[in-house]
């Protein structure tokens, strides 16, 4: 057993490490920035260690000192979390030089993943259905015209390195093709200093099912479902549920097991993902796999009962996984909401600042893994992910029904937060029949939303904040009230000539 | 008893707050008792709804308010202080001043999509500012001119920096 992991991560994924950490006794250390001083992850860790200023680059991605500091204190093994240093092949290897084990996977098959055409290559030389296309980037412009004609239009272009929907671009017929095929190159040198492109099929309201995978040095391999994760905007998940409501049980065992060939294609050890896109058919076509945990791990946990993280761990340290395929079966619905700072309403602007009252649901069925409290400020230096709120019962439409349930429950305030949008999401007639695909979130239902919205606002809530602030206002005033106003005139003013 | 004037959004709303426990919105009587749990927390029990809400006092008379994850902001002002508003409102001066544009928050300006001297329509994106590894499109709040824009592409902005003015 490992005696201490240092968890090169913050925020709610950190706290999750920590957790399993102490679940089996192995003391956990946990790194922070200027800007996480008073975070939990910080407070909950056995030990915790200032590694650098606010900004990412010289804090939780700061190789050099994360490395150092791994040796100073005695860590055996890094665990990376997700984002950050998850997926670095270099990271990786340094680790391997400085003999710290690392919880993931080896750097061979991050490296295998990490480039989507040599991916592409390799799954179709393992028999995983990949999206119609080209499977090495395209050299010049006749040559992708003429493999766009033979896919037939409409087409995506897409950067090799790529990720998170940058570099990507949609064309319709070849008339388009040029002025595409220019503009994705310079966008995919720009984003990614590679200006690889590929070419595939654009598939019609596609859904997004993934498989999560766990494999050990062994070579042993197990499946844990699928999972549903199409609620996206701008490629970003904010719902994902276990299982897929569209997945049939034919479906699941054709799906499942060419992740598991995937996983096998690569070598791949430690938790990971097979992300696919399914059209309307059920024909289902390799995306891209994610050589981590993730952020949706929970309701895999929900419904297989298993601890992923505590799996990571054992492989990690070279043991064989603690289950088998046949010990695994699905147990009812997990249905996980991404609660983020930010809001819907205004183009999904951040919010920043401080969290003045957190209080979080609890009750039958729910699981909340957050990193934040009441007092935790939400900075620009990272992701505005507050807490991940998961639901569970025995079937989907109860799972609904603990999640909204959960939401009303849920209070952050300080801060403008996703919570109002995700209970129209949940309780959206589509949604709750699992008619959806991943152009739900898509122009018109946000502009419907909106409207809706601004009706609704403008009744009962302004009426609530004029009579609050009105409150405050008369309060703070208080017996100097008369004696204050030609002051205070001046006071705002001023500020209105600022 | 205090009389008030508070904006939100675009709508006025008159509160009279009659004592401790009494007051009247909008011509409607409340009964209300006010808890404060900490700083700027509240729990508000009006009639008989009980509302977990959060108000910052920004300055004195602009408050924000958040309620149920939204944001709502409102300036209180006393009836005297709402006819002074008025007359600035009306004097132009005002006008002008209001059509800044400033960074909602920290960041890098990632495009500018107009130039000074365009004509812009309501709703028009102005600024791409790239934060917390977000894409956030920074649109036209009034029909009119860009008068002037004071960033360029690739430069860091602070909450608060003037971006670009409208008239």
């Amino acid at each position: 057993m490992f005696k201490k992991i240092l968890i090169a991560n913050r925020g709610e994924i950190a706290v999750r490490v920590i957790r399993t950490c102490r679940d089996f006794g192995i003391k956990s250390a946990s790194i922070f920035s200027d800007a996480d001083i008073a975070s939990l992850h910080t407070r909950l860790a056995d030990e915790s260690y200032h590694i650098g200023s606010s900004a990412a680059s010289d804090s939780y991605l700061n190789k050099e000192k994360i490395i150092k500091l791994a040796k100073e204190i005695g860590a055996d093994a890094i665990h990376p979390g997700y984002g950050f240093f998850s997926e670095n092949a270099e990271f990786i290897r340094a680790l391997e030089k400085n003999k710290i084990t690392f919880i993931g996977p080896s750097s061979k098959s991050v490296s295998l993943m990490g480039s989507k055409t040599e991916a592409r290559k390799l799954m179709a030389k393992h028999g995983v259905p990949i999206v119609p296309g080209t499977t090495s980037p395209i050299k010049s412009l006749e040559e992708g015209l003429s493999a766009a004609k033979e896919i037939g239009y409409p087409v995506l272009l897409k950067a090799a390195a790529g990720g998170g929907g940058k570099g990507m671009r949609k064309i319709s017929s070849a008339d388009e093709f040029q002025s595409a095929f220019e503009a994705t190159k310079r966008e995919a040198l720009k984003a990614f200093a590679n200006d690889d492109i590929y070419i595939e099929k654009f598939i019609e309201n596609p859904r997004h099912i993934e498989v999560q995978i766990l494999g050990d040095k062994q070579g042993n391999y197990v499946h844990l479902f699928e999972r549903e994760c199409s609620i996206q905007r701008r490629h970003q998940k904010i719902i994902e549920e276990a299982p897929s409501s569209f997945v049939d049980e034919t479906t699941r065992q054709k799906i499942t097991s060419a992740a598991v060939d995937a996983a096998k294609a690569c070598g791949y050890y430690n938790a990971g993902t097979v992300e696919f896109l399914m059209d309307s058919d059920k024909n289902f076509y390799f995306l891209e796999m994610n050589t981590r945990l993730q952020v949706e791990h929970p309701v895999t946990e929900l419904i297989t009962g298993k601890d992923l993280v505590k799996e990571q761990i054992y492989v990690a340290m070279g043991n064989s996984l603690s289950f088998k395929q046949s010990d695994l079966k699905i147990n009812g619905h997990a249905l996980e909401c991404r609660i983020y700072a930010e809001d819907p309403m205004n183009d999904f602007l951040p919010s920043t600042g401080q969290i003045i009252r957190y209080l979080q649901p609890a009750g039958p069925g729910i699981r909340v893994d957050s990193g934040f409290d009441s007092g935790s400020q939400i900075t620009v230096h990272y992701d505005p992910l507050i807490s991940k709120l998961v639901s569970w019962s025995d079937s989907r439409d109860s799972s609904i029904n603990r999640m909204l349930r959960a939401l009303s429950e849920f209070v952050v305030t300080g801060l403008v937060t996703n919570i109002p949008f995700l209970k129209i999401i949940v309780d959206n007639p589509s949604f709750r029949k699992g008619d959806f695909s991943i152009n739900f979130l898509n122009e018109e239902f946000m502009n419907e939303l909106k409207k809706v919205n601004e009706k609704q606002e403008s009744a009962e809530k302004e009426i609530t904040a004029a009579i609050i602030s009105s409150i405050i206002k008369s309060k703070s005033t208080g017996r100097s009230y008369k004696q204050s106003d030609s002051s205070s005139i001046n006071s705002w003013q001023e500020q209105m000539y600022e | 008893m205090n009389e008030f004037v508070v904006s939100v959004n675009n709508s006025k709303i008159d509160v009279k707050i009659i004592d401790e426990n009494n007051l009247i919105a909008n011509n409607v009587e409340y009964k209300f008792e006010l808890l404060t749990l900490s700083d700027h927390s509240y729990i508000l029990k009006l009639n008989e709804r009980v509302i977990d809400l959060t108000s910052v006092q920004i300055d004195n008379g602009n408050f924000k308010i958040f309620l149920d994850g939204q944001l709502i902001e409102t300036a209180v002002r006393t009836a005297l202080q709402e006819k002074a508003f008025k007359l600035l409102e009306n004097s132009g001066e005002f006008q002008k001043r209001h059509t800044d544009v400033k960074a909602p928050m920290p960041g890098l300006i990632l495009k500018v999509k107009k130039k000074e001297g365009d004509k812009v329509e309501i709703g028009d994106s102005i600024i791409i500012l790239e934060a917390m590894k977000m894409e956030n499109d920074l649109k036209a709040h009034a029909s009119g001119i860009i008068e002037k824009i004071y960033i360029t592409e690739g430069s860091a902005v602070e909450k608060g920096n003037l971006l670009f003015s409208i008239t």
